[in-house]
């Protein structure tokens, strides 16, 4: 993999990219999606491509797009030149390389499905030809049985044997499961990241197959990102364009990443064929999936029956008729201008059925920036939970994603994350750690310091101080001298059995807040 | 981004502090290229031509039209302390970033923060720290304006002075998008170095190239094969020269003594060497004043000291290469009328050389000791005093490796932390390409060079021809040459002055992390048990008797058990007199040997009777173990120690006992011996060596 970025893909990293090289704060926010669409747009109109901002004449050609962007933001985004040197390099000592749409080794099939949609920029490690492989999408929940978790491995072996790639998002549970299923057994694997490829890069259990060819990583989000909630629904879409057919091993019922994504191909996207497993208990997830159409996976025993249900879904046209206004349409993404003359192959770009008309953009058939925020926010059905108030379903949302981040949680970065206010945000983590400090208590005859909490729940002294002062207040806690520790109290242990729903209290709320 | 002649006019101005000059050729068409972004730039100009001016006047314009700092990376940074002197005077606020202001970062750092710098100095080295990067470089990486990259030539594969860090340098450099601003400098470039920067930094480079003669030099070689002659050669010549200049030597070791020497026949020398630390500002000072007849300098004192009205320069022994000796000797006569540039050739320069170009790069079993180290180790990774323990390489071999894998693109290795881990991808074969083929040219260069040496006329034309410049322009000098003959009285001072050296041998208080198992020992080892500080005659191979010491050891020894020479017997039966350790020794005994079972003892018994003392056998060698020098660093040695040695003689004597022994390394081996004698009763322990050796020296 080459490391050479072109001038085309270096104008995009700068005017789209966050440039995590390090530490320092960035003064100007790189462009959202929907603004880099507008300017490439622009762009193409005016014959022109994003390596031309580079150029002396760049001011000329801004000013000259009249697009609805600040121009000094532009400037400042272009000026960037040397921490994008700087980012490449930590990229490049990581082994991870960076695509932009310009490129030729741009993977096809997310330029053919998504169209405007495709991220500018994709992040990876690893060969990246596998991502033109297709193969089986797996997709899942992180916290499943054992006995599915055996079974998703299992997929991943079959599609080894039958010589066909996986595609996963590479989070735990069913993700992880099938990959590891898939390499074991000598396969090959695409893992769709939304967050720490530099991290899953570096990890050793992946190394041997990354080195072999076996593997790639990639993801749309800087490789030193943090979780954030919108990204895991976009990777998503990803994951089903990548692939010729999906299969989808468990889901909630109306709510989580998996349901979401699953019904967004079925009701809008198609891109490929959406299975759900067919063995064993189905849960009221799967069985919502298969009213809104989703097929029951046939359970191949062989690599042969396998191989013929990937081909028979990759021969379907599958949503054709759903798809026509996509698979026309979509070549007419900025891409079209995108290229660079010596870089991209004729192949790639001057095939006549990817000229179509340039004009109607299909807001109506891809999903807007706004439908992708909302998605993962959608409340959940009524029958989620029998006796909880909205509050506590929105937190116990909150709670999943809090457990997701990586490294510690300062409250400002929960904030950016979930994009609340601080004070939302403090509110939720000191809610946060009284459910951690009940669970960690719960055991007899538990002992810990304030410092051996803290660490152990990655939450601030702050939030952890707050809570042990109210627990042991509520006498739930014993507050031990010399050195200070603290020790679940026997005498009120049933407390300790409500861990898992937190209780509503009143008062919770202004406690929080009285510090 | 307009360009203002008068403003720049003004401020080259107050930046030399003559009202009326005006800009020499090139000078003021580099900086409006460079201020207008017309693209990158290369500026080829001789040290003392004005380079600085250049990105000064550059950053202080792009700043007042409000632009971000600019980042300047130079080896070397002593060379900026006058520049910096006059870029303040222009009103360009630079901050220094190097390993010798360490007190200053905190602050320097604050002001990038605060934005209160215009141009910041920093050494490549500190391009590669991750900190850095992450935690300073990156809060100002977007403002960034103007890049200047000093001493550009050691981007290319053909720079004389491979630094491993300007592969990041050139990695940068192709990554940078063509509109942030780019200008790099060098004094010496031939065609070669050219065609290379033209790849690394785009064929739209603009060159800005002046001419490489130097008339008012007066070169001339002499051939001394003995370092005695030389030195007597330097007492006879420097007081004659006139004027103040600079003496260099290939090693830190050479530059101390060579001052040593001088001194001691009254001359007013310093030695500057990477290890001066703090005092180099003290000394470069000392010269720029004319304080000091001459500093003995190794490459040290480089790039870009400037002192106009320097006498002479002259080199103790040959450098590796032409670009490495123009630059050198480039420093002479700039601002007078006639210099000299003396270049003396010995018998020993083409080892160090050799030296130098054979680890320049790790070896294939190295980079696979560590590697397989790494492969073998925890999820975590390694740090270097891990490796220590795994891998039989010394300190300094394990850090050069582990710093050229983690500069390759891609490298098979990242640090993070303090932890080494293994990456997702293989060294490429171009690692070993490139280390075959630049060692290779090293040897080239030695080869011109030594050519050189061997000159009767036409100095200059030759080295302007090798520097693709053109002979022509040689203009013959006008000083005559310096006598080449050797005074034999100061001949036989500086034979003695040479083998007069006796060097302290400290003894460890501290058995080595883990202890030694099968003697059961570990934490400190009680002052009761210690040896007491001993003393080595010389330096494994220097001039004075470490010629002598491989003889015995070696020339000998290959066809029958060596013997050492009576001069050696004598020559440390005169040290002992020196020394007079108190309470005196009272028996002599040695470390045994099952290799060599009589080489040491003989010598021992023969000092002792010298001395009149008693000698005694009185340890022997349990079982065989691997040479100490085979084993590479200190926690390797200590292991291969680790009972291997017992006492052999019962009951010992009880008083004070000398313990001679050939070669002293890591100090293990008589660590162990001490303590086993004086747990079994003996008095004090005094060390006495033939030499000092060490893999990490």
């Amino acid at each position: 993999m080459t490391f050479e970025l072109s001038s085309n893909t270096q104008a995009i990293l700068l005017l789209t990219a966050p440039l995590i090289a390090g530490r320092g704060k960035p003064s100007v926010k790189p462009l959202a999606a929907g603004e880099y669409r507008q300017l490439a747009r622009r762009l193409r109109e005016l014959q022109r491509q994003p390596a031309d901002l580079l150029d002396p004449g760049a001011r000329e050609i801004v000013s000259e797009c009249r697009v609805e962007l600040d121009s000094e933001r532009l400037e400042r985004l272009l000026g960037r030149g040397f921490l994008l040197a700087q980012a490449v390099e930590r990229w490049r000592t990581r082994a991870i390389w960076v695509l932009s749409r310009a490129d030729a080794d741009y993977p096809r099939r997310l330029k053919q499905r998504l169209g405007e949609d495709a991220p500018p920029v994709l992040y990876g490690c690893g060969d990246a030809a596998i991502l033109g492989t297709g193969g089986l999408a797996v997709v899942g929940s992180r916290n499943v049985h054992e006995a599915l978790i055996q079974y998703t491995e299992d997929v991943g072996r079959l599609a080894a044997s039958a010589g066909r790639c996986l595609v996963s998002g590479g989070a735990r549970g069913v993700d992880r499961a099938a990959m590891r299923g898939a390499l074991d057994a000598g396969g090959h694997v695409a893992g769709v990241l939304a967050d720490g490829l530099e991290k899953a890069a570096m990890l050793r259990e992946h190394r041997e197959a990354l080195m072999d060819g076996r593997l790639v990583l990639i993801s749309p989000y800087d490789p030193a990102v943090r979780f954030q909630v919108g990204h895991a629904m976009q990777r998503n879409k990803l994951i089903y364009a990548l692939s010729d057919a999906a299969l989808v091993v468990n889901s909630d019922y109306g709510k989580g990443g998996t349901w979401t994504g699953a019904v967004e191909q079925l009701d809008k996207l198609k891109l490929v064929p959406v299975h759900v497993r067919a063995n064993g208990e189905m849960g009221k997830g799967l069985e919502g999936l298969r009213e809104r159409g989703a097929r029951p996976w046939p359970e191949p025993g062989t690599p042969e029956d396998f191989e013929k249900i990937l081909d028979a879904a990759a021969g379907e046209e599958y949503g054709a008729s759903g798809q026509q206004a996509l698979s026309t349409n979509v070549r007419d993404g900025p891409e079209a201008f995108e290229k660079a003359p010596d870089t991209a192959s004729s192949e790639e770009y001057g095939a006549p059925a990817q000229r179509a008309s340039s004009t109607d953009i299909r807001e109506e058939s891809a999903p807007s920036e706004d439908d992708r925020q909302a998605a993962p926010a959608r409340p959940p059905e009524p029958c989620a939970a029998a006796d909880s108030t909205p509050a506590d379903e929105l937190f116990a949302k909150v709670r999943e994603l809090i457990e997701r981040m990586d490294g510690p949680r300062p409250e400002t970065d929960v904030a950016e994350d979930l994009q609340v206010s601080k004070q939302q945000a403090e509110i939720w983590l000191v809610r946060f750690a009284e459910g951690k400090i009940r669970e960690l208590f719960k055991g007899a005859d538990v002992c810990k310091t304030e410092a051996e909490i803290t660490e152990t729940l990655r939450l601030s002294g702050k939030q952890v101080r707050v809570c042990l002062k109210r627990l042991v207040e509520e006498g739930a806690l014993a507050k031990l001298s010399r050195p200070v520790r603290y020790r679940s109290n026997d005498s009120i242990g049933p407390l300790f059995n409500q861990q898992d729903s937190p209780r509503k209290s009143p008062n919770w709320p202004s406690s929080a807040r009285r510090r | 981004m307009r360009y203002d002649t008068r403003r720049a006019l003004a401020l080259l101005r107050a930046g030399t502090r003559q009202r009326d000059t005006g800009f020499r050729e090139g000078q003021e068409e580099a900086i409006r290229h460079v201020v207008e972004a017309r693209g990158r730039l290369l500026v080829v100009q001789k040290t003392g031509w004005g380079k600085s001016f250049v990105y000064f006047i550059a950053t202080r314009l792009l700043r007042e039209a409000g632009a971000g700092p600019a980042l300047l990376i130079s080896p070397l940074l002593s060379l900026m302390r006058n520049q910096i002197a006059a870029a303040e005077r222009m009103g360009v606020r630079a901050i220094r970033i190097t390993s010798d202001n360490r007190e200053h970062w905190q602050d320097e750092e604050e002001r990038l923060r605060r934005d209160e710098a215009d141009i910041l100095l920093i050494s490549p080295e500190r391009l590669g720290n991750e900190y850095f990067r992450t935690e300073v470089l990156a809060e100002i990486a977007e403002r960034i304006s103007l890049l200047v990259i000093d001493e550009a030539h050691c981007i290319s594969d053909w720079g004389h002075d491979f630094r491993p860090h300007y592969r990041l340098i050139e990695r940068i450099a192709r990554t940078l998008p063509a509109n942030l601003r780019l200008l790099a400098t060098t004094a010496t470039a031939n065609d070669r170095v050219m065609d290379d920067l033209a790849a690394v930094l785009g064929p739209n480079l603009e060159v800005l190239r002046g001419g490489l003669d130097r008339p008012s030099l007066m070169l001339q070689t002499i051939r001394l094969p003995r370092q005695s002659q030389r030195l007597a050669w330097l007492a006879e010549q420097l007081p004659a020269l006139s004027g103040h200049g600079i003496i260099y030597t290939l090693t830190v070791r050479d530059a101390v003594q060579v001052a040593e020497w001088l001194q001691s026949r009254g001359l007013p020398v310093e030695s500057y060497t990477g290890q001066t630390g703090d005092g180099r500002e003290a000394l470069e000072q000392l010269l720029l004043d004319n304080r000091v007849k001459a500093l003995v300098a190794t490459t040290a004192l480089g790039m870009g000291f400037d002192k106009p009205d320097l006498g002479f320069v002259i080199h103790y022994q040959t450098p590796g290469s032409v670009v490495a000796y123009y630059q050198q000797v480039g420093r002479a006569g700039r601002a007078l009328d006639r210099a000299y540039g003396v270049l003396l050739s010995g018998e020993e320069e083409t080892d160090i050389t050799d030296y130098f170009i054979a680890s320049a790069f790790p070896t294939r079993d190295e980079v696979r000791q560590v590697i397989e180290a790494l492969e073998a180790a925890p999820d975590v990774g390694l740090s270097i005093p891990d490796l220590l323990g795994r891998v039989n390489l010394s300190s300094g071999r394990i850090k050069k490796t582990m710093a050229l894998l983690s500069l390759e693109s891609p490298a098979p290795i990242a640090k993070r932390g303090t932890k080494w881990q293994l990456i997702a991808a293989d060294l490429s074969g171009g690692f070993w390409e490139r280390a075959e083929r630049l060692t290779a040219l090293r040897h080239e260069e030695q080869r011109q060079m030594q050519e050189y040496a061997r000159l009767e006329s036409g100095h200059m034309e030759f080295l302007i021809r090798a520097l693709d410049g053109d002979p022509e322009t040689a203009r013959p000098p006008n000083l005559p040459p310096l006598s080449t003959e050797v005074e034999p009285g100061l001949l036989q001072e500086a034979v003695t002055f040479l083998r007069r050296t006796s060097l302290p041998i400290e003894p460890r208080k501290q058995w080595p992390a883990g202890g030694l198992p099968q003697y059961d020992v570990r934490g400190s080892i009680p002052s009761e048990h210690r040896a007491e500080t001993g003393k080595a005659l010389c330096i494994w191979g220097d001039a004075g008797w470490g010629g002598l010491v491989r003889h015995g050891k070696y020339r000998d020894g290959r066809y029958r058990d060596g013997r050492f020479a009576d001069d050696l017997v004598r020559a440390c039966a005169a040290l002992m007199a020196q020394w007079i350790p108190q309470p005196a020794p009272e028996w002599v005994t040695c470390i045994p040997s099952r290799r060599h079972p009589d080489l040491v003892p003989d010598f021992a018994d023969r000092l002792a009777t010298e001395m009149g003392l008693p000698f005694h056998r009185s340890l022997s060698k349990v079982e065989d173990r691997a040479e100490q020098k085979s084993m590479a660093n200190s926690v390797q040695q200590a292991r291969n120690v680790d009972g291997s040695l017992a006492v052999s003689l019962e009951p010992l004597p009880g008083g004070p006992v000398l313990l001679v022994d050939d070669m002293v390394d890591s100090r293990w081996t008589l660590t162990v011996a001490a303590w086993l004698l004086r747990s079994k009763g003996s008095g004090e322990v005094w060390p006495l060596a033939l030499a000092l050796a060490g893999h990490d020296r």
